[in-house]
């Protein structure tokens, strides 16, 4: 095979998949609608014009119109098919997909019924714990009840042995003070009932045998060179009595030893050993230390266990606390089990009913067309339910992509509202402060306009004054000049001439700078950034005040020199050209000049002078003479 | 002992000559003085004077006390305002009363300062108005008194100077007045002054003072003097105290403060 073979074949073997296949489908559909085919357009006019008139052609010939070509309706219920059929596959797999979770919460349920059965048998064991502990606790209980009953009856004995030994010593006493006599019958009677009363108390305790030879062997058998034999006691009651009556008779028959014989004696024959002997042999001080010591030891021993008794018995009250916190715990999971089963039982329900509701929503055409028989009816409702459904989904989906898109839209707005809020608090904060800075520097500003209007408006009246006088000066050149630096001048205070000094370091000079200095070492001392900002602008608006009255004594010096260049000027001029000039009116540029050579008279032209152009109008000729003059200017008047 | 009887007895021949009198009446201005500077050699009683002494004491006081001239009215005129400006300073309260010190003077207690930084400022400020007095540039003195804080002018104690047509020598060089009149008009003045506290608003902010001097035009000042400005108090209240005058100059007194204060 050559591989041309085989590429036939691989081209064979490959299928379109579905998507591709309905992509491919739709390009070439968009393709013919953009880049249609001549003879295609020509077709489908003559379709069209077909259609249009099909109906009356068809009435007129009696055709058919069914036979014409697939129509395109067919085709469009065709392709409407095949999306409804996509569109029934992705529900079943939707449904598929629902079952998956359905099987994962039913294996996550059977997961949690084994978890829940693992608890149950984890309480059951810790319950049978809990009993075995407690029966541990009686058993550890009772023994120590068993034990203490013991030492208290140990105790009883201990107690009688050492009265009896004590009177036994006592008897012995009176023994060796009497020389070994001893006559008195009463005597021997006190002597010898003490050990019966002893022996009489001693039959009274019921003690197991075992237990008395186990704790008596065990105390005393541990030390080297001592033998505890145990001599068993008379079992029945008659042997006891039986023994009470030989103690009796071996009271009565208390013979005094012999003298010779010594209590210290340690011959093999010794009376005093002897298991049959009288009481008082059991008394003797060799005998009594070795009992004193065993009974000692015996004491300790039992000591020793009953603290060891009482450890046990704690330890078995922990545990018993222990189980009781254990079933507590039990008792608990139980509870948060149950409510798990609730919560799954609940889960179950829903998803049942999910189910059913979905299985319902499915098959319910199969309800409505049960009735019917065709089956191609019933796919026919099926594909309509489907293609409602999916109408209904996309429009819902349209829907929710729109109020998605309309939501994002609105929060977007919304926090570009926020953050536009944001910037415009913060701007109208700073809007305020900036308000509140204008307000006050306002505030200050308007004060200042008003000293300055005040100022401005008394300067207004100095200059008027001084205007006044001006023109008088320029009136009347002959007025003399003391009258204008009169002292009594008090517009002015200081005229023209005169000057107003001062020393340069003065008192308040001084107050003044030392008040600065202490306001500075405040501000220093105590920096308030308001009350800082405060002197400081003082300071500044102190300064500029300064400044202005600088500059105000500059301009009124300037305005001195002005006036007195002009009077300078006129006076010049006055004496160059025998002319003097007056502007009585300088707005409307009139003037008035008069010859200086006719002193005394009043005769004057009145000239009116336009600024700017080389224009003089002669107004008026005024003369207190002859009427002639004024004829005689008569024609050059302009009026 | 016989040292001061030779000098006196040179001096009573001397006196015996017109030209003791030339000498007396051109190196004292009255002859008390003169007098006592005698005496002050002598050390003697006066009756040992010779007798001609006497007669000549009685002629020449009478010429010599009412006769002022520029510069002795320029003095006197400077002691006013060395008791006059303490005065106020002292009635005004600018300065703690143990800063100054009693003295009698014009037939008055007055008090002068006797704070150093003051005199400091007082003694110059007062030669270089005798200085000007005596120049007949002098139009007038202001003492200002402002509060330190706000430099608002509160008072002002204003002393117009008008001074005669005198020359410093030659022919009109003299005005004459009695001179016990013109320490009387003084004494008056400073009266006025002192009782004016009765009228003039407390000063409750704390104040200093600076003094104005207006002269003429052409008047050049000292190094450590600069022009001010004229220190005038808006609405201002004005009382007019007693005018005196030696004279040669008149002093016109008032004092101007602040109505709303």
């Amino acid at each position: 095979m050559n591989s041309d073979d085989d590429m036939i074949e691989e081209e064979d073997s490959y299928e379109e998949s579905e998507a591709t296949m309905i992509f491919a489908a739709e390009m070439k559909k968009q393709f013919k609608k953009e880049f249609p085919l001549k003879a295609e357009t020509e077709k489908r006019r003559k379709e069209e014009a077909f259609r249009r008139h099909a109906p009356k052609e068809a009435r007129k010939l009696n055709f058919d119109i069914t036979l014409s070509p697939e129509p395109s309706e067919l085709i469009k219920a065709k392709s409407d098919k095949e999306n409804a059929q996509r569109q029934l596959n992705s529900l079943r797999e939707e449904h598929e997909r629902l079952k998956e979770m359905l099987k994962a919460k039913e294996a996550k349920l059977a997961e949690k019924s084994i978890d829940s059965e693992a608890n149950r048998e984890r309480i059951l064991d810790l319950q049978e714990r809990c009993e075995l502990l407690k029966q541990e606790k009686d058993e550890t209980a009772q023994e120590y009840n068993q034990s203490l009953e013991i030492w208290t009856q140990f105790g009883k004995k201990y107690y009688t042995w050492f009265n009896l030994a004590s009177s036994q010593l006592d008897a012995v006493k009176t023994y060796v003070k009497s020389d070994g006599k001893f006559d008195s019958e009463e005597e021997i009677h006190r002597l010898n009932s003490m050990p019966r009363n002893m022996l009489r108390t001693l039959e009274n305790f019921d003690f197991e045998e075992e237990t008395v030879e186990m704790l008596g062997a065990g105390s005393v058998q541990e030390y080297d060179g001592v033998e505890f034999e145990v001599r068993r006691r008379a079992e029945s009651p008659e042997a006891v009595v039986e023994a009470v009556r030989r103690a009796d008779v071996s009271a009565a028959n208390f013979t005094i030893p012999h003298s010779n014989q010594t209590m210290l004696d340690d011959t093999a024959n010794n009376t005093l050993m002897q298991e049959d002997q009288t009481m008082m042999t059991d008394g003797c001080p060799a005998n009594r230390s070795l009992i004193d010591y065993e009974k000692d030891d015996k004491i300790q021993r039992l000591l020793l266990e009953n603290s060891v008794l009482k450890d046990r018995l704690n330890v078995s009250m922990g545990r018993a606390e222990k189980s009781m916190l254990m079933e507590e715990k039990n008792r608990t999971l139980e509870f948060e089990k149950k409510t798990l089963q609730s919560q799954l039982d609940n889960s179950f329900g829903e998803i049942e009913a999910l189910r059913i509701g979905r299985a319902r929503d499915i098959f319910k055409i199969d309800e409505k067309v049960s009735t019917e028989s065709d089956n191609s009816a019933k796919q026919m409702q099926l594909l309509d339910r489907i293609t409602e459904l999916i109408k209904k989904n996309n429009q819902l989906e349209k829907d929710f992509e729109a109020a998605t898109s309309r939501m994002t839209k609105i929060m977007r707005e919304s926090t570009d509202c926020e953050r536009r809020n944001e910037r415009l608090e913060d701007a109208f904060s700073n809007e305020r402060v900036k308000n509140q800075e204008l307000e006050r520097e306002r505030d200050e500003l308007a004060d200042r306009i008003a000293e300055q209007n005040e100022e401005v408006e008394r300067l207004k009246e100095q200059l008027e004054d001084v205007m006044n006088r001006t023109v008088k000066v320029a009136e009347e050149p002959t007025f003399s000049s003391t009258t204008l630096g009169a002292p009594g001048d008090k517009e002015t205070d200081a005229g023209d001439n005169t000057k107003i000094f001062h020393m340069a370091m003065n008192p308040f000079q001084a107050a003044r700078a030392e008040y600065q200095e202490s306001k500075k070492r405040k501000l220093t001392d105590a920096p308030d950034g308001a009350a800082q900002l405060r002197e400081e602008q003082m300071a500044e608006l102190e300064d500029r005040l300064e400044l202005v009255t600088r500059e105000k004594k500059v301009l009124e010096d300037s305005y001195n020199l002005h006036k007195d260049l002009a009077s300078k000027f006129r006076q010049a001029c006055i004496a160059l050209t025998g002319l003097q000039i007056k502007l009585k009116d300088a707005d409307e540029g009139i003037c008035t000049v008069q010859s200086e050579y006719e002193g005394g008279s009043d005769n004057h032209f009145v000239f009116k002078y336009f600024y700017g152009t080389p224009r003089i109008d002669m107004l008026d000729v005024k003369s207190d003479a002859s009427e002639e003059m004024i004829q005689k200017w008569e024609p050059l008047m302009k009026k | 002992m016989a040292r001061n009887s030779i000098f006196c007895w040179r001096v009573s021949r001397f006196a015996a000559n017109n030209q003791f009198f030339e000498f007396v009446s051109s190196h004292f201005t009255h002859f008390s003085s003169f007098f006592r500077f005698f005496v002050s050699f002598s050390h003697e009683k006066p009756h040992f004077l010779p007798k001609n002494l006497h007669k000549f004491q009685e002629m020449t006081e009478v010429k010599t006390q009412n006769a002022i001239s520029l510069k002795g009215s320029a003095q006197l005129v400077k002691e006013f305002f060395d008791f006059g400006l303490s005065s106020i300073l002292y009635q005004r309260g600018l300065y703690p009363s143990d800063s100054f010190k009693r003295e009698k003077k014009y037939g008055l207690a007055l008090f002068v300062t006797n704070d150093k930084k003051l005199e400091a400022f007082m003694k110059p400020l007062l030669k270089q108005v005798e200085y000007w007095l005596a120049k007949k540039q002098l139009k007038r003195l202001v003492m200002v008194i402002s509060e330190v804080k706000t430099k608002a002018v509160v008072e002002r104690w204003q002393f117009d100077i008008h001074t005669e047509d005198v020359d410093e020598d030659g022919e009109n060089a003299h005005r004459t007045k009695d001179q016990k009149t013109i320490q009387k008009e003084i004494g008056d003045v400073l009266r006025q002054i002192t009782a004016s506290v009765s009228f003039l608003p407390l000063l409750e902010e704390p104040v200093s003072f600076d003094v104005l001097i207006y002269t003429g035009k052409d008047t050049q000042a000292p190094e450590d003097w600069t022009e001010s400005e004229a220190h005038l108090i808006q609405d201002a209240e004005t009382v007019q105290l007693r005018s005196f005058s030696t004279a040669v100059h008149g002093v016109n007194t008032n004092v101007q403060y602040r109505s709303d204060y």
